[in-house]
């Protein structure tokens, strides 16, 4: 008879499903970085003279920079001269519409389980698809403007709306933020805009869908959401990438600008390729994520992290606003080789402002799962309050969780709370359930929903099941 | 257990954390589960739950081997007399 | 034939012998009652044939319904109809008692081939199970053995 353990194995050990490569004529910058490729990428998207210069603002800025070496993640060195910083699906002419995307293109959304195709979706989710460094199609649109609500790639958004973009863009990561965004803001070349008017709330998940495909690129697209005073927008986004041997890298920001009264909830189950079982290739997804609360706003973050080589990312609230609210909730995977240092930053500025942090690790395999967080409440905010939970589980003996919890409070009136916990699966509660006839494969995926079912009752509805069935998939091969 | 209707049932010491009322629902919930077509195996320490279970037959089991077997006369006999000199039996 | 039949069942965990020749037969029908002082191997007798990993069966056989029991997976078993009542019942926090219980009927009803049931379908036949057993109805909604 297997035993467990091995049995758990098993389970860690199935394949990346998403994996193919697209074949598809890619229009690409030669590979490297200097202002050049800076001024090409910027010229390419036609993007107006502001644009350039904060670009080039950005570029110059980063050459003053160093890589952070404090995450608790080992990777070799990455040499930023060897990656491509531009690379777009070859149009032959500007889109109008849906037919005339490379249909190869909508057969890989269609493999990836992403709706394109209005008339097929039933959830009524907008969808915004990113292939490589631009975006493809973004469905819905008309319906949505019709409230006012602005759901775009970025380069229409600087074309069509280049007054929000330079009244918010950079407002909350500024281009000078840290190595990784700095870079960003250098060369990202596309993404996802939102803007929710006044009152507005969006009637629809709206959601981007991130793919890399060509080999050596850097995928570097930037969000924006803006929700106006008293606006609501729910938003989630998907990533995934093909089975390559080396690295590629993934360095991302997210802006979110909630203003007063305004509520945004930001879903993300990243789950781009996570290198082989020895640790061969896999994406770095170092990622800058960030909101900022004004009077009475809410941001909740929740994130369903399963795959990446690295994550390294921190998506942060800044609580500027007296009464705002900020969330995060995520669970962590890391199985084989895989290595994570996330966590997230709740910063405390206005009145009665009050965060709750769930975050849950699961670590499998040689995965390495490093939670990290700062809790900081400035002196004026007053009756700042702050749950953390912090929860780790392990399955197998080679894997490890690590928590780093940091607090700064400088306000005699608030209150931060922390709770850890670290748990193993047990030999009880397997046998338990297979002595109810469950396989061990279902009662690990069991145990595991379990653990992180305070973040899944976040996720919207389909998001949750889908967020399931891959943590299931991530884990085959571990259980064993 | 009554939903999943099994064939062979082992209740194992079920009785030693209940209090005497909680001790009767679990023996009328097993009682309500006998059946024809259904064998149950009680294994328990204390004679207590063989009051409200009337079981068919007791086995007593000393040092890994049954030593001895019969109905439940055997329970109420154990309650009384103890192991002791059953394990001096076995031995 | 008889139902169960356990015939000279020997047992040890790591490698010290705790069951030492067990013969025991069981007919459908009937209720059996082991009993023991502590340590004389109680436990260990229901778990082997539960099937716990832990349990190293040293000789012996046990037959269950015409099928060799030691033979089996304990998921297996479970299909085939064995239950055990835990006596310390292990706590999985965030799964209801509903759904653990869905999935393990579910698991039954799979291995014999039936039909799969849907959450109704099952509630309903739940309910009917619990007001025969007077059981509190929130014990569906709370974690596993919480």
């Amino acid at each position: 008879m297997p035993t467990d353990e091995g049995t758990i194995e098993t389970l860690a050990n199935q394949e990346y499903k998403w994996g193919f490569v697209t074949d598809i004529e890619a229009d690409a910058l030669p590979k490297g970085l200097n202002e050049d490729i800076v001024r090409a990428i910027s010229k390419r998207k036609n993007e107006p003279d502001f644009m350039t210069q904060w670009r080039l603002k950005a570029y110059r800025h980063w050459l003053t920079m160093t890589e952070p070496k404090w995450p608790n993640v080992k990777y070799p060195e990455i040499d930023f001269q060897d990656v491509i910083y531009y690379s777009a699906p070859k149009a032959k002419k500007q889109l109008k519409s849906l037919d005339e995307v490379d249909p190869e293109l909508l057969r890989t959304y269609e493999k990836l389980g992403v709706p394109l195709e209005e008339q097929k979706i039933f959830a009524g989710v907008a969808v915004d698809a990113v292939f490589d460094s631009v975006s493809v199609a973004t469905t819905f649109k008309a319906k949505l403007a019709e409230m006012g609500v602005i759901f775009c790639s970025f380069s229409e958004a600087v074309q069509e709306h280049p007054e929000l973009i330079s009244k918010y863009l950079g407002s909350v990561v500024p281009y000078s933020d840290n190595f990784y965004a700095t870079l960003n803001s250098a060369v990202f070349s596309d993404g996802s805009f939102c803007y929710v008017p006044k009152g507005v709330r969006c009637p629809m998940e709206l959601s981007t869908y991130f793919r890399i495909n060509a080999k050596n690129t850097g995928q570097f697209e930037r969000t924006l959401i803006i929700a106006d005073e008293g606006a609501y927008v729910s938003y989630l986004e998907g990533c995934t990438a093909p089975m390559r041997d080396e690295n590629q890298l993934h360095a991302a920001v997210v802006e979110l600008v909630a203003l007063k009264g305004a509520q945004i909830k930001y879903s993300t189950v990243q789950n781009w390729y996570p290198g082989d079982k020895q640790g061969k290739g896999g994406i770095y997804n170092f990622v800058t994520k960030r909101g900022k609360c004004m009077e009475s706003a809410r941001i909740s973050w929740t994130q369903v992290e399963t795959g990446s080589a690295i994550t390294w990312k921190y998506p942060s609230v800044i609580l500027q606003g007296d009464n705002s609210i900020g969330e995060f909730y995520s669970v962590a995977l890391t199985n084989h080789m895989q290595q994570a240092d996330t966590g997230t930053k709740m910063i405390h500025i206005g009145k009665n402002t009050r965060s709750t942090v769930v975050s849950k690790g699961i670590s499998a395999g040689k995965g390495q799962n490093t939670y990290r967080g700062l809790i900081k409440v400035l002196k004026n905010a007053t009756n700042a309050r702050n749950y953390t939970q912090c929860d780790s589980l392990l399955l197998g003996d080679k894997c490890g969780a690590h928590t780093f919890p940091y607090i700064e409070v400088r306000n005699t009136s608030s209150k931060a709370e922390h709770e850890a916990s670290t748990s193993k699966i047990g030999e009880d509660q397997l046998f338990y359930c297979k002595q109810r006839g469950i396989s061990l494969e279902d009662a690990v995926n069991m145990i595991i929903n379990g653990f992180c079912k305070e973040v899944f009752r976040e996720l919207p509805m389909e998001f949750a099941v889908e967020a399931q069935k891959l943590l299931g998939v991530s884990l085959e091969g571990s259980v064993g | 257990m009554a939903v999943l209707n099994p064939k062979f049932a082992i209740l194992d010491e079920t009785d030693s954390g209940l209090d005497i009322d909680a001790l009767k629902i679990v023996a009328n919930g097993v009682n309500a589960l006998r059946s024809p077509e259904r064998a149950i195996l009680v294994v328990t320490h204390y004679q207590r739950l063989l009051d409200y279970i009337v079981p068919d037959f007791v086995h007593v089991l000393c040092d890994g081997r049954i030593v001895k077997s019969g109905g439940k006369e055997l329970a109420l006999e154990l309650e009384k007399r103890g192991y002791a000199w059953l394990e001096t039996a076995a031995a | 034939m008889a139902f169960v039949e356990i015939n000279n069942l020997q047992a040890a965990v790591g490698g010290k012998p705790i069951l030492k020749g067990i013969d025991l037969t069981i007919n459908p029908g009937e209720v059996h009652a082991i009993m023991g002082p502590n340590g004389s191997g109680k436990s260990t007798l229901s778990s082997v044939l539960a099937g716990r990993e832990t349990y190293t069966v040293t000789g012996g056989s046990v037959l269950f319904d015409g099928k060799d029991l030691l033979d089996l997976s304990p998921e297996e078993r479970a299909c085939e109809g064995l239950f055990m009542a835990f006596q310390y019942p292990v706590e999985i926090p965030g799964v209801t008692t509903s759904y653990f219980l869905m999935a393990a009927v579910n698991a039954i009803r799979k291995h014999h081939g039936q039909e799969e049931l849907d959450a109704m379908d099952f509630l309903k036949m739940v309910k009917e199970k619990m007001a025969l057993l007077e059981m509190d109805k929130t014990f569906l909604n709370r974690s596993v053995n919480e």
